[in-house]
């Protein structure tokens, strides 16, 4: 067990410090993407999903596939994620490279991630309990 | 903070995507994290599932059916799953094959992936260190500070912006990461059309929200 926290504590460092560097984190870059005034983001990401799928079809005997579909909240999920986006600047992975950034007011995001997967957990195994899929849970 | 430019930032991003899925074995996907410690305490009952599989498939097994005899009735378990016709009567679970027998079932607990999201903190904090650019802020950005005039408009916005954030990423199953790089990388549908749906969202709102200004 603590190789597995060695592992992803270098993952989750190597990643905070690659996402820092990108600028992926800064609210005045994500804004600047969102409204067509920098394409440097859209191309680090394009970028990134070339290499990755290129590599991927190299290596796809090792390589774990995503286990991803169409369900009922794909549609509304993703454009509240975007708004939510916009708004903060975050996704769940960037509100912590904004707080290492030194960013006070992330803990707000961060906190309201938090309500937020709280919140749908409940709502979902009480009302829609369709599978959703999430990514890694286990 | 000067960024790296757009090819060093894809090769980078790119490959810590390729490294995270080869070493982990899975692929990268934090609001599955997120999930991971929102219910934390499923974690006793996985783990336990986990090590009843891996010591003796065949209890598993016979549990399942069970309870597919339970709520489908006994013909249906028959009809469907015994592969010898002149026993219709004397059904045998052994007949079935299991799948997931033999394999190596990986469990990560919900520590583990706090432990990765916090690590983010910590690298980022790194990079700004490097950089010598590392300062506290009550303010996000510049151009947060534009759209949002006052300090608690902007903290509340960012509450209920962090909510949209964790609210929608579990409803589409997937965020950034998960749809957007592993997904898209394998040109999975779901993960395309959430990816444009969310590019296209956020983009629809920062216009509207810089058109104010």
């Amino acid at each position: 067990m603590f190789k597995k926290y060695l592992l992803y504590g270098f993952l989750g460092t190597s990643m905070g410090f690659i996402l820092a560097r990108i600028g992926f984190a800064d609210y005045d870059e994500i804004n600047k993407m969102f409204a067509f005034i920098d394409t440097r983001m859209f191309l680090t990401f394009a970028g990134s999903v070339a290499i990755i799928m290129v590599v991927g079809l190299v290596l796809r005997s090792h390589f774990p596939r995503q286990d991803k579909f169409f369900q009922p909240g794909t549609l509304p999920g993703s454009m509240l994620f975007g708004f939510g986006w916009a708004v903060t600047g975050a996704c769940p992975s960037l509100v912590f490279v904004q707080l290492g950034q030194g960013k006070i007011p992330a803990v707000m995001t961060l906190f309201g991630i938090y309500i937020g997967v709280i919140f749908y957990r409940k709502i979902h195994s009480r009302y829609l309990m369709w599978d959703v899929g999430s990514c890694n849970s286990a | 903070m000067e960024y790296w430019t757009w090819w060093i930032g894809a090769i980078a991003l790119g490959f810590f995507t390729v490294f995270y899925s080869l070493f982990t074995g899975k692929p990268l996907g934090v609001s599955g994290s997120w999930l991971s410690i929102a219910r934390r305490k499923d974690d006793a009952i996985l783990k336990a599932s986990i090590e009843t599989l891996a010591r003796d498939p065949n209890e598993i097994k016979d549990e399942l059916m069970a309870m597919t005899m339970a709520e489908f009735g006994e013909d249906f378990a028959q009809d469907e799953f015994s592969t010898d016709t002149t026993k219709q009567n004397e059904f045998d679970s052994s007949t079935v094959k299991i799948t997931a027998a033999g394999a190596k079932l990986d469990f990560t607990p919900w520590t583990v992936h706090a432990f990765f999201l916090g690590s983010m903190f910590l690298g980022s904090y790194l990079a700004s260190l490097s950089t010598g650019e590392y300062s506290l802020s009550l303010e996000l950005s510049a151009m947060h500070a534009r759209i949002f005039e006052n300090t608690g408009e902007a903290w509340i916005a960012l509450f209920f912006g962090g909510m949209m954030v964790g609210f929608g990423t579990q409803m589409a199953g997937g965020c950034t990461s998960g749809h957007g790089l592993s997904g898209c990388a394998q040109l999975i549908p779901a993960s395309l059309m959430s990816t444009a749906v969310f590019f296209g969202s956020g983009t629809a709102l920062t216009l509207l929200m810089n058109f104010r200004l």
